[in-house]
């Protein structure tokens, strides 16, 4: 699992010029994000992983969320990094040490807001689908 | 020579739409067994809240859900499963406010000093589904053996 989330982190931080790396400043944690981070910001983290070994092939399933929150009275700057994200992510190739990556899409992208906070807290949440199989 | 089919076609959809309908009901249950143990079990009121549903159509449609619709007195469930950016935990504060107890809400007037964090999802939806997949197309293919139509597809 940590071969994964390392190749997503390298992802996300390969390009300091990339639109999602510059929306976000860099900010993007794994699990949680620390008490005092700074909006606005994206988190990924692991929902499941289903391990599969078929005739000697060993692959796993891990569906991967991507949380991004901001800070905004505007929804745009939400949905921009949403677009980012995107962009970056959607069937991107990783490079996952002992793994050979074979899929990255996206799954489903849901709608995280709380508005009780002024100014009110836009973000989304969005899945994505891996599958990489065990390099032999 | 001539050959006769006969193709009871009516049977035949009734039959499968009976199997699809078991099979279906059959998953979700699986599903609901697995979001129980998987749901967070804090103050166990959302372990109580997920049930299995029938859908609108008469067959097959059958569905795991938290808090259940129309009820909008009720709506964390949603905020369990993605986690979320919230002032309503007192439990966190980073400037050290009025603070209340775990599991406690608290009012959105007494928010003066707390801020906003972000809490963790912990997941019970999706990992029961993603878990039971396989058990549940084998629950499909097994109804369908039963009536005897063949993997052949």
């Amino acid at each position: 699992m940590n071969a994964l989330f390392t190749a997503i982190y390298n992802k996300l931080i390969l390009n300091t010029a990339d639109d999602l790396y510059v929306a976000v400043g860099g900010r993007f944690y794994l699990n949680h994000a620390p008490q005092n981070a700074t909006l606005p910001f994206c988190i990924f983290s692991s929902i499941s992983s289903i391990h599969e070994i078929d005739f000697g092939e060993e692959r796993e399933y891990t569906l991967i969320q991507f949380d991004i929150f901001s800070e905004n009275n505007s929804a745009d700057e939400a949905g921009d990094i949403l677009g980012y994200l995107k962009t970056l992510m959607d069937d991107c190739t990783l490079t996952v040490t002992g793994w050979r990556h074979i899929t990255f899409s996206r799954g489903n992208v849901y709608p995280n807001n709380d508005f009780s906070i002024v100014p009110p807290v836009h973000g989304y949440s969005v899945e994505y689908n891996v599958m990489i199989e065990k390099t032999k | 020579m001539s050959v006769d089919i006969k193709w009871n076609d009516k049977e035949l959809i009734k039959n499968v739409a009976k199997i699809t309908d078991i099979a279906t009901k059959k998953g979700a249950e699986q599903v609901l067994k697995s979001a129980k143990r998987h749901v967070s079990k804090d103050t166990r009121t959302l372990v109580g809240e997920i049930k299995v549903k029938r859908g609108k159509f008469n067959s097959g449609d059958w569905y795991v859900e938290a808090q259940g619709s129309n009820d909008y007195t009720k709506y964390y469930a949603i905020f369990v499963e993605l986690g979320h950016y919230s002032s309503l935990w007192g439990t966190y504060s980073r400037k050290g406010g009025a603070v209340g107890k775990k599991g406690q809400a608290i009012k959105a007037r007494s928010l003066k000093g707390i801020s906003p964090v972000h809490i963790p999802k912990r997941p019970y939806l999706r990992p029961a589904l993603n878990e039971n997949k396989r058990k549940i197309m084998r629950s499909f293919t097994n109804a369908l053996d039963k009536m005897g139509v063949k993997e052949n597809w």
